[in-house]
């Protein structure tokens, strides 16, 4: 690796506006020897990426996930120097070097990641034939042959760093698989599908069973994100506290007596919303012991109606499409 | 439906992150609320978790996946090494506190080249050996083993003269002495030559001679008294052997054990401990005049305290007092 001396107008480290100009670490000489640092850190020359590239990539970075901060939060000098320090820096120059079509880089990703990408789709897939289509279709993916108005784009062109690469190529690996199977689940023939059981008889009280269905409904409209995570994932998808314990970085034991306290605290919710309807506390849990069947309600779908809210900052790039 | 995920769902950038855990909090708060809400990515995310476990366990070396505590082929080896240390260490903290050993003067050449049916084990009343350093403790066993030792001459008490050789000869085996240490059994076999072979005798007490240890007559491995009795005491001159067993008969051997003699009983009562006290035959002829003859006598004590001496073993005469 030269010691390539800093060239001017080479520094854009610029975190998205609304920089203080107060702070000192917004100086250009602090942020040239920021790009400097990073820039040897990348080793970002050994797979043919010339510095202005490199550093117009941190900059896009920078930009896009506001140095970590909240959109339209204002970044100080110290938060683009961590943000910039904690980026997956080699990872970074192989991947954008890769999405520019660079030889070398292309060889190095190659020798670094066949191997694991293959034994990934090897867990992923059912059989040797379907991992192997599988992981030489995602590269023909990153290569960019799918092209966009003429152009070649690489999904690769979405890796911020922030994560190793190995990381982003099981993810997509895994969504690529998802996708189709969502695809070929069409196929499946008709006659292995559930029949939906009919709607109950209305020989029971149907005012007691709507006002429960209302309460249910509105109680579980209360839920907050994390609380409605650990509902579906524990009693819709079946995980186990040790799999949601692990997502989460907290122990299962911890997920165990949070979702006894939320099992409580609905319960509780439920009566007092059905005690607002003015049935009497016994009646309110005379009421939540009627028989689930009798209800209409599709749990599952009330849980998982998507939210209002979209990811900021996702561009709705082609890594989507993977 | 591919345009409603490319819209609204987190991209691979975002699930990776934060299956790396590497997302601010504000993001991290988004993709629960995104998770909660929505199947794939939830599907996803825990199929990518499971993915990393299967290939990381697949990558590691199998070493390092078991702890070293549940590699149990290293049990037999650990435990072996462990007893043997402690074993060493317990003999070598025991010998020289509850056994003092005389310094041996023989040279060890002396030592190597003397023949093994030379090497008896010492008299029993000379059997615990001071060092010069525990004059005290020697005089005191010495007065308690035997009322005669005290009062003896200084070869008889043995550990008054160190320049003698014969402080080799009282002095135990390995911190044992005979008696406890090996029971006769029948089937003598020969220790009286002098080849290498004799030095491998079973039970490998012929063998401490070569590290300037006193022999005994070596009955282990088949070599006993004719009486099959076990020997209580045992004294030699460096050419005869004489050997007490349990029930008080006296044995003499002069080729190491090969052959046994009753020599005529003598004395009254029962013969109890059987000692030499002198020099012998083994020492050099130019430190006893030339001789080469084992100047000292057998001494047989009786169970009524009478001693009886013998300069041959075979030939007995009561000592006056």
């Amino acid at each position: 690796m030269g010691t390539a001396a800093p060239q001017s107008g080479d520094v854009a480290l610029n975190p998205p506006a609304k920089s203080t100009t107060e702070d000192t670490s917004q100086n250009p000489a602090i942020l040239e020897a920021l790009a400097e640092e990073l820039w040897f850190a990348a080793k970002a020359e050994d797979v043919g990426l010339t510095r202005p590239e490199f550093i117009a990539k941190l900059t896009q970075v920078g930009r896009k996930h506001n140095c970590n901060q909240r959109p339209g939060a204002v970044s100080t000098g110290t938060d683009v120097a961590s943000f910039f320090r904690s980026l997956h820096l080699a990872d970074l120059a192989l991947a954008h070097a890769c999405a520019l079509g660079q030889e070398s880089a292309w060889q190095r990703f190659i020798a670094q990641y066949r191997a694991a990408l293959t034994r990934t789709a090897m867990a992923i897939a059912e059989s040797a034939t379907v991992a192997h289509d599988l992981a030489d279709s995602l590269y023909s993916d990153l290569y960019g042959l799918n092209e966009k108005d003429g152009e070649r784009k690489s999904p690769l062109e979405s890796y911020s760093g922030r994560g190793p690469l190995i990381g982003w190529l099981r993810t997509a690996l895994v969504q690529k698989h998802a996708n189709y199977q969502r695809r070929v689940r069409h196929e499946v023939p008709l006659g292995t599908q559930d029949i939906p059981v009919p709607p109950p008889f209305e020989d029971i009280a149907s005012s007691a069973i709507g006002n429960v269905q209302n309460a249910v409904v509105s109680t579980l409209g209360t839920l907050s994100a994390n609380d409605c995570f650990l509902l579906v994932a524990y009693f819709l998808d079946h995980r186990t506290l040790a799999q949601m314990g692990q997502l989460l970085q907290v122990h299962e034991a911890t997920v165990s007596r949070k979702l006894k306290r939320l099992k409580k605290a609905l319960r509780k919710r439920l009566i007092q919303e059905l005690q607002s309807t003015g049935l009497s506390k016994r009646a309110a849990e005379e009421a939540i012991g009627i028989d689930p069947r009798d209800l209409t309600i599709d749990v599952r779908s009330l849980l998982q109606s998507l939210p209002a809210e979209t990811f900021i900052g996702q561009e709705p790039s082609s890594e989507q499409s993977l | 439906m591919n345009q409603t995920l490319q819209s609204d769902h987190p991209g691979t950038e975002q699930l990776s992150a934060f299956l790396a855990h590497v997302l601010p909090a504000h993001e991290h708060d988004l993709t629960i609320a995104h998770l909660a809400k929505c199947s794939y990515c939830r599907s996803i995310v825990f199929r990518l978790q499971d993915i990393s476990v299967e290939t990381t366990t697949d990558s590691m070396p199998a070493s390092s996946s078991v702890p070293w505590f549940k590699n149990w082929k290293w049990i037999v080896p650990t435990a072996t090494v462990l007893s043997a240390v402690v074993t060493g260490v317990f003999f070598l903290n025991k010998r020289p506190t509850e056994l003092p050993q005389r310094a041996s003067t023989v040279p060890p050449t002396e030592i190597a080249s003397t023949p093994p049916h030379a090497m008896y084990p010492p008299p029993s009343v000379d059997r615990i050996a001071p060092s010069p350093l525990s004059n005290k403790t020697h005089l005191s066993h010495n007065r308690s083993a035997s009322p005669k030792a005290s009062s003896g001459t200084p070869a008889e008490v043995g550990g008054e003269q160190p320049s003698s050789s014969n402080g080799s000869l009282n002095r135990p085996i390995n911190g044992r002495d005979l008696p406890t240490l090996i029971p006769l059994t029948p089937n003598s076999s020969p220790s009286g030559d002098s080849t290498p072979e004799s030095g491998r005798q079973p039970g490998g007490i012929a063998g401490g001679a070569a590290a300037g240890m006193i022999a005994p007559v070596a009955p282990a491995g088949g070599s006993s008294l004719p009486s099959g009795a076990l020997v209580v005491s045992s004294a030699s001159n460096g050419t005869r052997t004489l050997a007490l067993d349990r029930q008080g008969n006296l044995f003499l051997t002069s080729n190491g054990g090969r052959t046994w003699q009753q020599p005529a009983r003598s004395w009254d009562g029962k013969a109890v401990t059987i000692a030499f006290s002198g020099v012998p035959n083994r020492t050099t002829p130019e430190a006893h005049h030339g001789s080469g003859f084992p100047r000292g006598r057998f001494e047989l004590q009786t169970d009524t305290g009478a001693v009886w001496l013998s300069f041959d073993g075979t030939h007995w005469m009561k000592k006056t007092p």
